[in-house]
């Protein structure tokens, strides 16, 4: 995977997730993250919608998007994006100012008030490095709501948008990550 | 909100301010020298017509002191050591620039806050303020330095003027030029400023520095992560507290003056007595060094300056209550439930502190508007300089603005919510 450099991404079929969490449970095991920080994060989705309710669940993480605004607002330049996409934080750059939180529209860095640094998602990036397999949390998931690949790769799945209902505009940061919406079925 | 949002809140307001004293300052020296120019350049007219000869020497001596206007003004407002307002200023933006280190887990690492310059409005941010504080300490130091120097040598300086004038004795009047280069005062001009003296050069560089500060600082809230932050609210409210605390920041530095002059700066008759006052005393101010502008000697403000400066005020207080409807009416339009939310904790969630800012600004501008009912009621010959209550009712209305704008700050951290989900 990282000798293809290509943009690594997830993907996230929202008819598939049943919000058992399974996802946060791995990535908080695999990566021994700590009470509090969220790396990754399930939330669930209501609402009404042509004469009918409906309910979903949204697994999410970093999305290591293609324009990392929160490297962008970083003055310890302790945010990197890596060759195969992979945007790490480097902790011991790491000054606590929280701007990445400000300027990231998923909330995706996490500020430990443990370590008093900023942490986050890294899919995995040891995992990759070491040829083990790819982000704990898709591996875990046992509905295969939530996959990874190259972005060529997910973005060619059918049916995949990288706009998804209640997510912010994906031109803010260009997230690597495709979405199947939820179909509606109202009978 | 926590402590590390009050440091935020504590650091921007403060430097703002301290930005907007300065640049007010800075325009205020500007429109003083200017005013001392033509105050001086008319006073030789009168003279002149009655006696060409006297009045050829006088004049002399008037554009001779024009020309040498700095070191003039240094030599006659070299009364304290040290620049009191630019100290005022650098202590303020001093004490703001330590608060923000609070905002970091690591103070000890905010040096690192730079590395990241190519990109980050942060660390451009640091880069600049640092920038200002540097070159205000550089304009204090000066300051400091030529008003000692001056100070130390007042008497030769205007002797050779003097001299320079009655020794000549030239029938008509030398043009200020000559009389520049004319050697016989040149023990004065070496302690001149040329066009590339830290006098001329210095202080702009500060205001462009400062001015790039609060662009900066800006541009790192406009965020479209933030809507509420992502909008011309920002600039207004960043640009707002630095013209509002830095006009009423000196407004009430003047103020103070005034009310202390009485007690250690015996003011002296005006001089004058009409209003325009003679050039040699119009040299005197130095508005930078000692919150003095050209009086006619009474060693307080005029009542124009505090007037010119309480109406500027006025603006920039009202200019808030435009701002804040605006934003959130195009808060309201816009479709993100972010939006809505934010406009949410404005209304609902924190509407007290909302309705308190806006009522401290109200009634400062009430306290301004009482300082130009004083002044005018005051005005006339017999009371060239405002009245003791003018200046209470400035101080108050500084006081009023302070914590107003703390309560904005606070709600400009309090009204973030990010979009998404
Ligand atoms: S493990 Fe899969 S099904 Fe379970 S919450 Fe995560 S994405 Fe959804
Ligand atoms: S999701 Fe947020 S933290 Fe991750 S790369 Fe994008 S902007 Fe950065």
């Amino acid at each position: 995977m990282s000798d293809t450099k290509q943009q690594v991404a997830f993907f996230f079929d929202a008819n598939r997730c049943t919000g058992c969490r399974t996802c946060e449970v791995a990535c908080k095991v695999e990566n021994g993250v700590e009470l509090g920080p969220r790396w990754r994060k399930v939330r669930t989705v209501e609402g009404d919608q042509d004469g009918g309710p409906y309910m979903y669940h949204v697994s999410m993480s970093c999305n290591h998007c293609e324009v990392p605004v929160c490297a962008e607002a970083c003055p310890s330049g302790a945010i990197t994006k890596r060759s195969d996409g992979i945007v790490i934080v480097d902790e011991s750059k790491c000054i606590g100012a929280r701007l990445c939180a400000w300027a990231c529209p998923y909330d995706a860095p996490q500020f430990s008030e443990e370590t008093g640094k900023m942490e986050k998602c890294n899919f995995c990036s040891h995992r990759i490095d070491a040829g083990t397999g790819g982000p704990a949390c898709a591996e875990a998931c046992p509905t295969k709501a939530l996959q990874w690949g190259t972005l060529d790769e997910v973005a060619a799945k059918a049916g995949a948008t990288a706009e998804f209902g209640p997510l912010p505009d994906a031109d803010i940061t260009k997230p690597a990550i495709r979405f199947i919406p939820l179909k509606l079925v109202h009978s | 909100m926590e402590t590390r949002d009050w440091s935020l809140v504590i650091f921007t307001v403060l430097t703002q301010a301290a930005v907007g004293a300065f640049l007010t300052l800075q325009v205020l020296e500007h429109l003083a020298t200017r005013r001392d120019r033509g105050a001086s350049g008319r006073a030789t007219d009168g003279p002149q017509n009655n006696s060409p000869a006297r009045g050829g020497a006088q004049a002399d001596e008037h554009e001779a002191g024009s020309a040498r206007e700095s070191s003039g003004a240094r030599a006659l407002a070299a009364r304290g050591p040290l620049p009191a307002p630019l100290l005022v200023v650098l202590a303020v933006l001093s004490v703001g620039l330590f608060a923000a280190l609070f905002h970091l887990s690591t103070p000890l690492q905010a040096v690192r806050a730079v590395v990241n310059f190519s990109s980050s409005w942060l660390s451009r941010e640091i880069v600049f303020g640092s920038l200002f504080a540097a070159l205000l300490s550089a304009l204090v130091w000066h300051e400091w330095r030529t008003a000692g120097a001056a100070a130390a040598s007042p008497a030769p300086e205007r002797h050779a003027a003097g001299s320079a004038a009655s020794g000549s004795a030239p029938a008509t009047p030398t043009p200020a030029g000559q009389a520049f280069r004319s050697p016989a005062p040149a023990n004065a001009l070496s302690a001149d400023p040329t066009s590339l003296a830290p006098a001329t050069w210095l202080p702009r560089f500060t205001a462009a520095a400062g001015l790039a500060f609060i662009c900066c600082q800006i541009a790192i809230y406009l965020l479209p992560a933030q809507p509420a932050w992502n909008s011309f609210a920002t600039p207004a409210a960043f640009g707002g507290t630095a013209l509002r605390l830095g006009i009423l920041g000196v407004a009430a530095g003047f103020a103070v003056r005034n009310l202390t002059a009485g007690v250690d700066d015996p003011a002296p008759a005006d001089p004058g007595g009409s209003g325009v006052a003679p050039a040699a005393t119009l040299r005197e101010g130095k508005v930078i060094r000692s919150f003095r502008v050209s009086d006619g000697g009474s060693g307080v403000a005029p009542a124009a300056t505090l007037r010119g400066l309480a109406l500027a005020g006025i603006a920039a207080l009202a200019l808030e209550f435009v701002v804040v409807p605006l934003h959130l009416s195009s808060l309201s339009a816009n479709p993100l439930p972010a939006a809505a939310a934010s406009v949410q904790r404005l209304t609902v969630d924190y509407s007290g502190i909302l309705l308190l800012r806006l009522g401290l600004l109200g009634a400062a501008a009430a306290a301004l508007v009482g300082v130009l009912v004083t002044i005018r009621r005051a005005a006339g010959p017999s009371a060239p300089s405002p009245p003791s209550l003018a200046s209470v009712l400035t101080c108050v209305a500084f006081g009023l603005t302070v914590a107003s704008e703390v309560c904005g700050r606070f709600l400009f951290y309090a009204m973030q919510v990010r979009v998404g989900i």
